[in-house]
């Protein structure tokens, strides 16, 4: 099984644009950029949306209207985010497998996904309470730590 | 002059609290961390505006609104970016001054922040006619040009050790 994970990460480090982003000295910059903007916009409006759960910030609109107007915004983030993020570990691909903090990024990434979609969910139900329910207020704090988690992970990479 | 700014960088390179936070195991990456939340909250939120300035966007609400909501969050991840990213640099700052890539991220902050200002300022006068002015649309373009500019700056000294 590890055979294969190994197989195909060096089969994604010889396609053309890895070996480019690999071999140029401007390759990296230009895939990280791609990579940081994608999640500027899918960090700051998580962060954005989270404190509203939180009931600590934009609580001149209800939750379901912060959560309809960030939408289209957190989800071009997130196709931006992982387009430079294919790029930036396709690359060196068979390196980063073996990376432990890349390890632990990525399980953690498919989770913090699952839980972006549910609470985008339960945003409705949670918009039907006169004032915002402490399940709201709770999954906002998670997801704030759970994507600090993911953050963490990204920043050790290269201390491994 | 060069005497001058190698001086001051010595200097800042005896301040203890933040050589602590350098050398320390644990606050390091969560400085680090830090930074990364400030920048993505400022020009994340930034761009958005910039963006449906430029007129790329849904147009639900009047661009003053959007951005009056907004940027409170663009100026709190400004002050977290900046704070953080004085404590990455000084414990190293005299390594930084021959950096030239560095000094252009500098100069990026610098007018990105001068941009972002000016935006902030105006907002409310550019939308009170139903198309925004040249002027508006120029200011957006430029400051979501310097923000990615001071990442891609950024991205470049990270590979290239400054």
């Amino acid at each position: 099984m590890w055979e294969w994970v190994i197989s195909f990460c060096q089969w994604l480090e010889s396609l053309s644009v890895p070996t480019w982003v690999r071999n140029t000295l401007w390759g990296y910059p230009y895939i990280r950029l791609i990579h940081f903007s994608g999640l500027s916009l899918w960090i700051g409006t998580i962060v954005v949306l989270d404190l509203r759960l939180l009931d600590l910030a934009g609580r001149r609109q209800t939750i379901a209207k912060v959560a309809e107007e960030l939408f289209p915004w957190t989800w071009a983030g997130f196709a931006i985010a992982v387009t430079g993020g294919v790029l930036l570990f396709s690359a060196i691909a068979a390196t980063y497998i073996h990376n432990p903090a890349f390890q632990i990024k990525l399980p953690l990434l498919l989770l913090g996904l699952v839980y972006h979609v549910r609470i985008q969910r339960k945003v409705r139900k949670w918009n039907e309470s006169p004032s915002t329910p402490m399940g709201a207020k709770l999954a906002g704090l998670s997801e704030l730590v759970l994507w600090i988690a993911v953050i963490t992970a990204g920043v050790e990479i290269p201390n491994n | 002059m060069q005497d001058l700014v190698f001086s001051f960088c010595q200097w800042l390179e005896q301040i203890s609290w933040t050589k602590a936070i350098e050398d320390s195991r644990w606050m390091s990456p969560g400085i680090w961390v830090s930074h990364f939340f400030g920048f993505f909250l400022l020009v994340g939120t930034s761009a958005i505006i910039n963006l449906r300035i430029l007129g790329l966007a849904a147009r639900s609400d009047s661009v003053a609104e959007l951005a009056e909501r907004l940027f409170p969050f663009t100026w709190v991840g400004y002050g977290i970016a900046i704070l953080t990213g004085f404590i990455l640099f000084a414990p190293d700052a005299t390594a930084f001054i021959p950096s030239v890539l560095f000094w252009f991220k500098l100069l990026a902050i610098l007018l990105g922040t001068g941009s972002t200002l000016i935006i902030h300022w105006n907002v409310r006068k550019w939308d009170q006619t139903p198309d925004l002015p040249v002027s508006a649309k120029l200011t957006a373009v430029i400051s979501l040009v310097l923000w990615l500019g001071a990442i891609l700056l950024a991205s470049a000294g990270i590979n290239y050790g400054y």
